[in-house]
């Protein structure tokens, strides 16, 4: 169960108190990514402005979790910058709060195109068998049963049954976000019996 | 799970200071306020980029909420344990570089020191919302 959401179930019931609280988590979760990402591309806080188009004090002041005015053209600046997408999605109130309570480096660290092993070996994405193990996870997170945190692209061993290399889209291990879908249905149950 | 136990001072004469302010805000500025105290209860200052905010005093840091009103409750580590906890010691407002009170900091600093020398005088935080 969530301690969080717990704490927050009574508050939420108010309209304007919740839209205020997700609104304020929503400014640290971006904060925090571009600082982890930054940190990730051991880039300084000048190097990323510098990629971005920017002064490094502007990108001080993005990288501060009270800053509330984010525009999708300067996030779009900033995923090029990292050789990144920007991806932007409307969610629930309890996705929302449990990705808020999963917040950490290993939620929020990407890998950039460069590094992406599905765009880097050719035999990937002609292999059918990677396309359906891709899609099939893809499905989850996009129907928002799978962090969007939590998606990573990993090297999978060669299969021993084709002798090949063969790479998978996988989940981590449940260690923050695995268990999301099940702190949901459990969120569900508590709240439904008072 | 939370990284870090948050507490508030309790005055001797005037009860828990961080409560009584928290109390007089608006709904809005209250859950802004509680989004930000979870914040740094559950990751830390380490991790979510300027969520403290040194003052210039020694020990005394401003947890910085953005809005019509600038929240800057102060807050010190500890004083005890200060990788495992932070205490709420007054609240404040800032405009213009101004504390609301005045010398906000400074309050905050005799307040750590009074904390220092009575570690009772605190309790686990009490959420206003």
């Amino acid at each position: 169960m969530s301690e969080l959401v717990d704490k927050l179930r009574p508050e939420f019931q108010d309209e304007e108190y919740r839209h205020a609280y997700a609104d304020e988590c929503l400014n640290t979760m971006i904060a925090t990514q571009i600082k982890v990402l930054r940190e990730q591309q051991h880039m300084t806080q000048t190097a990323l402005a510098k990629k971005a188009g920017m002064k490094q004090p502007r990108l001080s002041v993005l990288e501060d979790a009270s800053y509330n005015s984010w525009s999708i053209s300067t996030l779009r600046r900033l995923a090029r910058a990292f050789d990144l997408t920007l991806r932007v999605s409307f969610e629930s109130f309890t996705g929302f709060i449990l990705d808020f309570e999963s917040l950490g480096r290993e939620t929020l660290e990407r890998t950039p195109f460069n590094d992406d092993p599905l765009f880097r070996s050719s035999k990937i994405t002609t292999s059918a068998k990677f396309r359906r193990r891709g899609a099939s996870q893809m499905d989850l997170a996009m129907s928002g049963q799978m962090s969007l945190f939590a998606a990573q692209v990993v090297p999978f061993p060669a299969d021993a049954s084709q002798g090949t290399p063969q790479h998978n889209l996988s989940l981590p291990m449940p260690t923050v976000s695995q268990g999301r879908e099940e702190k949901m249905a459990n969120a569900a149950v508590v709240g439904s019996n008072g | 799970m939370p990284k870090s136990s948050i507490y508030d001072y309790v005055d001797p004469l005037k009860g828990n200071l961080m409560r009584a302010w928290s109390t007089g805000l608006q709904k809005k500025e209250k859950a802004k306020l509680n989004s930000k105290i979870d914040a740094l209860a559950m990751h830390g200052a380490d991790l979510i980029p300027g969520i403290l905010a040194p003052t210039g005093v020694p020990a005394i840091f401003k947890l910085k909420v953005h809005g019509q009103v600038q929240l800057r409750p102060m807050v010190c580590e500890g004083p005890g344990r200060t990788e495992l906890e932070f205490t709420f010691l007054l609240g404040a407002t800032e405009e213009s570089w101004d504390y609301l009170p005045a010398n906000a900091p400074d309050i905050a600093a005799a307040i750590r020191n009074d904390l220092l020398v009575h570690p009772d005088r605190r309790t686990a935080h009490e959420r206003v919302s």
